[in-house]
């Protein structure tokens, strides 16, 4: 084992960040297997931007805001070029959603992984006024249902996109057929977005925002469910998705059906936002200002059965 | 543009195919929940979310005024290779949640809750919930509620059975209470160490060396404790040493710094805690010989080929914890009653030492940084009588 750390654990100074009476929320997450196309292209930039993005878009959904972070960095041997990119990237991910990378631990496990294999773990902790907890519970039947744009397949299916790949007989050096102007592999590791600043101001600035999912694996319909009362459930306008055409061409390249893309992949959208339906137009031009695209997807509904994310019509597949 | 792949193929394609079986993920997380519950019913503050994007947890109901939080993260490291190779990985998760929680409650912080990272080619169920009950079960010794963690399904990238973990705890302490002091580390206080249970996580690169070389496999007896095979021996749990030393420092004002000692030993870790050697002109002294070295040192000692001379012995320190899993650094007039205290808690401690001046004049020898000295030789447990008592 090789440490980075300095002293034993990493302090963090609640008063200094100017809260009264916070409530904790913790996040971990992984890249998966997109750690393993990075390694495969050998470009290391983005994926620690995965990184902090899946454990701390996971603490904006609650309203929290994030406050520091660790990682985990497990290799069979230490490449000090390609770890010091990471962990840039790291870094970079931590100032874009204003959290501090306080600790670390690089672990170098010969037996375990391969000569520049590497995996990433990764953990958040921020905090909440106490009151201030997403999802709200007013969320209510003709709530909107709106979409952030994501960059891309962010960190979730890479399996899938994996075995896509692999059939198309395309290498990750190719240029990546949805995108001319960029290689498969650099196409497939844009890093994930970061949701951090732009939802907290949208959630402070408006006050209409009722709550939040971050569409990780499962997609819409595991993921939204997740921020509903058991009674509600969402109505989404298929046709109205910003398919991405990373998307478009999994799905031709792999015959990915419909409900399964949906299941898998974000499929254009990262973040969802319940929003008051009077507040549409201010929730959509904060996230605007915040950098964000947005699209109104649909509405909340009363909950018929267990399928509680209703799909109307069908996905703009046609490149 | 598809053209430039291969025809479309009239095969679908879904995420199982590619090896990932969401249904089985969701199984996996329902057998999990029960274990983790009893870790978040022992202690306050941790919160019903809805969602469970995050986890929540209420320090005011946990009954902090002011808290400075303090986290730690860590892996299991090459111990996870032995526990694998040897299908004995009920209590890795032991040792995972103690290299976390051991890192904060030497800040006085007591730890709030855990979370772990885990990572596999494919999930298997029976595995992966005994993976997680120690874990769960490192996080009951450490008063820790389990609140989340990540599990990674990747084909392809772990080989079968073959699995990786990660840590991260919060901890909290009121502004005020934490630890080091090193303003107050003094000429005269005193070297309290406290027992480690075997080699808790560190040196297993090491371990694994010698062990190969010695030729035994790891359902052989341990050479140095007849009632376990080799593979159970070094197996055994890293100590937590929470509940006792946060119990002791309620006590008791007389600890001035805790090092738990992991990776490069004594040797690396006591000098973080010490004022730099420069400013304060005090180092850390250890009297070798004080307190007795396990057999499980003795035997890898005698593997490594080392003997008795003070540069081998300083390699074994270096390499391994030799019997001391924390060191506190204690006001002189305290050593009785912090002594005591730490027994009746439950710990084995011995005064290994003490805190000098640097400028003094000696015939020992001097490491990390000036910052530490050793003197004397260690005194190792005889492999024989071990082994007799154990048996």
């Amino acid at each position: 084992m090789v440490g980075r750390r300095h002293g034993f654990g990493g302090s963090f100074d609640l008063k200094a960040a100017a809260f009264k009476d916070p409530v904790l929320v913790a996040a971990t997450g992984s890249v998966g297997s997109k750690v393993k196309i990075a390694i495969e292209v050998g470009l290391y930039g983005g994926i620690g931007i995965d990184l902090v993005a899946m454990s701390v878009n996971d603490l904006v959904v609650q309203g929290a805001e994030p406050l520091f972070f660790l990682d985990y960095f497990a290799c069979g041997k230490l490449d000090p070029a390609a770890a010091a990119a990471i962990v840039a990237g790291i870094a970079e991910g931590c100032r874009e959603s204003g959290c501090a990378l306080i600790g670390g631990e690089t672990a170098e496990m010969p037996g375990l992984y391969k000569d520049g294999d590497y995996d990433l773990g990764g953990f958040a902790v921020g905090a909440a006024e106490r009151g201030t907890l997403l999802p709200r519970p007013d969320i209510a039947a003709g709530d909107a249902v709106i979409g952030l744009a994501s960059s891309g397949v962010h960190s979730n299916g890479f399996s899938l996109v994996r075995k896509i790949v692999e059939m198309s007989g395309l290498g990750f050096e190719a240029q990546a057929p949805f995108s001319p102007v960029m290689t498969l592999g650099g196409a497939l590791l844009t890093p994930t977005r970061l949701y951090v600043k732009s939802c907290l101001r949208a959630i402070r600035e408006t006050g209409a925002v009722k709550g939040l999912a971050h569409i990780t694996g499962g997609g819409f319909t595991d993921n939204i469910p997740r921020v509903l009362p058991k009674h509600l459930g969402v109505g989404i306008d298929l046709a109205r998705l910003p398919v991405l055409p990373v998307f478009k061409w999994l799905a031709e390249q792999g015959g990915v059906a419909e409900l399964e893309l949906l299941r898998t992949f974000n499929c254009g959208i990262g973040m969802i936002a319940i929003v008051k339906a009077d507040a549409i137009e201010e929730v959509t031009d904060v996230l605007t200002q915040g950098g964000e695209s947005v699209a109104l997807l649909g509405e909340v509904i009363p909950a018929a059965g267990e399928n509680r994310v209703v799909y109307n019509g069908h996905l703009d597949l046609t490149s | 543009m598809a053209a430039l792949g291969k025809k479309k193929q009239h095969t679908r394609t879904t995420y199982r195919d590619a090896g990932v079986d969401i249904r089985l993920a969701d199984d996996f997380i329902k057998s999990i929940g029960p274990i983790a519950d009893a870790t978040i019913s022992q202690r306050p503050g941790p919160m019903e979310g809805l969602g469970g994007f995050g986890a929540l947890f209420d320090l005011k109901s946990a009954g902090f005024h002011d808290p400075i939080l303090v986290s730690s993260t860590d892996g299991a490291g090459t111990k996870l290779r032995i526990a694998i190779e040897t299908n004995h990985v009920d209590t890795i998760g032991i040792d995972l949640v103690a290299m976390c929680v051991n890192d904060i409650v030497v800040h006085g912080a007591e730890p709030l809750f855990f979370l772990n990272y885990f990572a596999l080619g494919q999930l298997d169920n029976e595995l992966g919930t005994r993976v997680l009950r120690g874990i769960a079960e490192g996080c009951k010794l450490a008063g820790a509620a389990l609140v989340g963690g990540e599990t990674a399904e990747m084909p392809g990238f772990y080989a079968k059975g073959d699995f990786d973990l990660a840590g991260f705890t919060v901890g909290a302490v009121e502004r005020g209470q934490e630890l080091p002091r090193r303003r107050d580390i003094q000429k005269g206080d005193a070297l309290v160490g406290i027992a480690s249970s075997g080699v808790h996580s560190n040196g297993y690169s090491l371990v694994r060396k010698l062990v190969k070389n010695s030729g035994l496999a790891w359902s052989d007896v341990a050479p140095f404790d007849h009632s376990k095979t080799l593979g159970e021996a070094l197996l055994e749990p890293t100590r937590i040493y929470v509940k006792s030393i946060l119990q002791v420092l309620k006590k008791t004002d007389g600890i001035k710094a805790l090092a738990h000692i992991t990776g490069s030993g004594a040797l690396g870790k006591l000098h973080r805690i010490l004022p730099s050697p420069s400013a304060e002109g005090v180092r850390a002294c250890i009297q070798l010989g004080t307190w007795q070295v396990p057999a499980v040192f003795r035997w890898l000692r005698d593997q490594a080929n080392y003997t008795n001379s003070a540069e081998d012995e300083k390699e074994l320190l270096r390499a391994f914890n030799c019997g001391i899993g924390m060191v506190a650094v204690v006001a002189k007039d305290k050593v009785s009653p912090v002594l005591r205290l730490l027994e009746e808690a439950g710990e084995k401690a011995f005064l290994i030492g003490e805190i000098e001046s640097h400028s003094e004049p000696s015939g020992k020898w001097l490491e990390v940084e000036d910052a530490v000295a050793l003197t004397g030789n260690l005194a190792f447990e005889e492999l024989a009588r071990a082994s007799a008592r154990r048996s």
